[in-house]
């Protein structure tokens, strides 16, 4: 069976992928995952700068969700570099690191230092929804998420196209009137691919200490809950734009996988999952296998966007 | 070595009005154990809760089956929220997910010969030092161990014998006063601690609480200058160091940054007594 598929020039054994955020930098799943199946493995975002992230609490559970706002803490390109990425090269999958930044000049830093050292693709995080946004020069309005506004998500791909040969996959916000305006933007500018969605803006209130469930007041809703959602807004992105999609949000198993593709998406993330379920990607992965086999279908690309009205 | 794997329910017997006794069978995690090690266990079938509940190990409990010993995990869990009401409704035979065992666990080569040993727990902060008090009763019988138990009241008080039979000292405290020592643990501690005569080898602490608990606990080993070690409960997601959902302010050893973030569930969830930087 033919389970190969691309995001651009980057070819992908199988549509898995491990969702920014949920993975670590793979090290932390490697005695319970054979990281070399994975369909591409995308890290936890890293910025330019080390960040400490948010106060705690930053986790709290809903029905059939989680709550997070960790913050984007990482230790900043130079120790993601020199300590992470090279044991992220030695596992026999691709590697997507995912950066977030607060200006085109930083993205574009970053992009072409992970270029230097041979990386293939990055994530452009525009849309994590636990942390301060910078007001660029592009953006109508006050400052917000970057992908919550068409002109600021065009101007920074588009500024980092123009200066790297890297595969750019831009991360979606989902909390948007309408995503497919920003989805034609991110192609417009010249992504090679479009990641979604990211986490939904939400909250939680403790009812007896009358406080909120997370020290950052709101955070980022991820899980099965988000799911249908999710698949909606791929969807509609999958429609209204001619670069691959690569769905996530909610994914519990194969048949959600499954369900991700038929909406459009040519490859799906796991991420809150991974939580619940260390070595889940790999069972997702057989269990495509086993769908496509039982419906006669010999290559995974026949299957994307397949679902009909 | 990292596993995640079906455990059979053996017991999931009541201990108090909100505390139940688990005892698991799987294969190779029990052998892999430390005091101090947590499992991560997942209700399976559902996904409301949809995440892992971290659980201490209680202790190991050796079974006899066909002429072989066997190792069964025991824990001891609280009725909390959503998770704990489904575990507890959960029968004998019955499985549930394990993955484990996660955590540093207790240091104890940092013992010095001789050195009395202090116990010190805040409500279920009891659980993990059962089995750090088997583990030491075990590997040096002659041990000297003292263990302050502190609970809000007297029908709530558990394991205080397991640990006795242990051959620990036990006393305990009581926020009600309706067993032992009226006030908290920390108190009851700082007065036994002033008893101590001025030549004897100072005591090392092992503490698990709540965090104001061990806070308080921290500021009597500073008064005395008491070396230890604490074990911190907290809400984790992945358990396994990847999500960083579940960090604590601890002190920058190359005094670089005001604090390093640590993650509870792989860099600890025990942690020196000096080492954590409290909140207000």
């Amino acid at each position: 069976m033919q389970t190969s598929v691309r995001l651009g020039k980057l070819k992908l054994k199988n549509p898995v992928t491990v969702a920014s955020g949920t993975f670590g930098y793979a090290q932390e799943f490697k005695e319970l995952v054979d990281l070399n199946a994975l369909g591409a493995i995308i890290t936890k975002t890293i910025t330019l700068n080390p960040r400490l992230g948010n106060p705690v609490p930053r986790l709290a559970e809903t029905s059939s969700g989680m709550l997070n706002a960790i913050g984007l803490q990482n230790e900043g390109l130079d120790n993601f570099i020199s300590i992470k990425l090279p044991l992220l090269q030695r596992i026999k999958t691709k590697i997507i690191v995912s950066v977030s930044a607060n200006s085109a000049e930083e993205f574009i830093h970053c992009v072409q230092a992970l270029e230097k050292v041979n990386v293939e693709a990055v994530e452009l995080n525009l849309s994590c929804p636990n942390i301060k946004y910078a007001k660029l020069k592009s953006s109508k309005g006050k400052a917000r998420i970057f992908a919550q506004d068409e002109n600021d998500t065009f101007s920074l791909i588009n500024a980092v196209a123009k200066k790297t040969n890297l595969v750019l996959i831009a991360k979606l916000s989902p909390n948007v009137t309408d995503i497919t305006g920003i989805a034609m933007a991110a192609e417009k500018a010249g992504a090679h691919a479009l990641s979604l969605v990211n986490t939904f803006s939400a909250m939680a209130i403790d009812i007896n200490t009358l406080k909120p469930r997370l020290a950052n007041v709101n955070g980022g809703l991820s899980g099965p809950a988000i799911k249908p959602i999710a698949v909606k807004m791929v969807y509609d992105v999958a429609q209204a734009v001619n670069i691959p999609v690569l769905g996530m949000g909610g994914i519990m198993n194969s048949d959600d996988a499954v369900e991700f593709i038929l909406a459009g998406a040519t490859a799906i993330g796991v991420g809150t999952a991974n939580f619940v379920q260390p070595n889940v990607s790999m069972e997702i992965i057989k269990g495509i296998e086993q769908y496509c086999k039982k419906n006669n279908i010999k290559d995974i690309n026949k299957l994307i966007g397949m679902f009909r009205v | 070595m990292l596993y995640d794997l079906k455990a059979k329910i053996e017991k999931n017997q009541q201990l108090s009005a909100s505390v139940y006794y688990l005892e698991l069978s799987m294969p190779k995690i029990p052998a892999k154990l430390k005091p101090g090690h947590f499992v991560h266990i997942r209700l399976m079938h559902t996904n409301d809760p949809l995440l892992r509940r971290p659980l201490s190990v209680n202790r190991i409990v050796e079974r006899k089956l066909k002429n072989k010993i066997i190792r069964n995990i025991g824990i001891v869990y609280k009725i909390v929220g959503k998770g704990t009401n489904l575990l507890k409704e959960m029968a004998a035979g019955e499985q549930v997910d394990v993955l484990g065992p996660l955590g540093n666990g207790f240091e104890l080569a940092c013992l010095k010969p001789k050195q009395p040993i202090i116990l010190v727990s805040g409500g279920m902060g009891i659980a993990p030092l059962v089995f750090l008090a088997q583990t030491l009763s075990k590997a040096i019988p002659e041990k000297q161990i003292t263990a302050f138990l502190g609970m809000d009241t007297k029908k709530n008080l558990i394991l205080a014998d397991n640990l006795k039979k242990l051959g620990c000292a036990v006393h305990i405290s009581t926020d009600d006063g309706s067993q032992g020592f009226k006030g908290y643990v920390s108190e009851l501690l700082e007065k036994k601690l002033l008893k101590l005569k001025p030549n004897e080898l100072n005591p090392y602490i092992y503490a698990c609480g709540p965090k104001p608990m061990l806070k308080a606990v921290g500021m009597v080993a500073a008064k005395f200058n008491l070396s230890g070690q604490v074990s911190l409960d907290e809400m984790m997601g992945c358990g396994i160091g990847a999500c960083l959902g579940c960090v604590i302010k601890t002190v920058d050893l190359k005094k670089q940054q005001p604090f390093v973030y640590k993650r509870i569930c792989k860099d600890g969830p025990v942690f020196g007594i000096n080492e954590i930087l409290w909140e207000e």
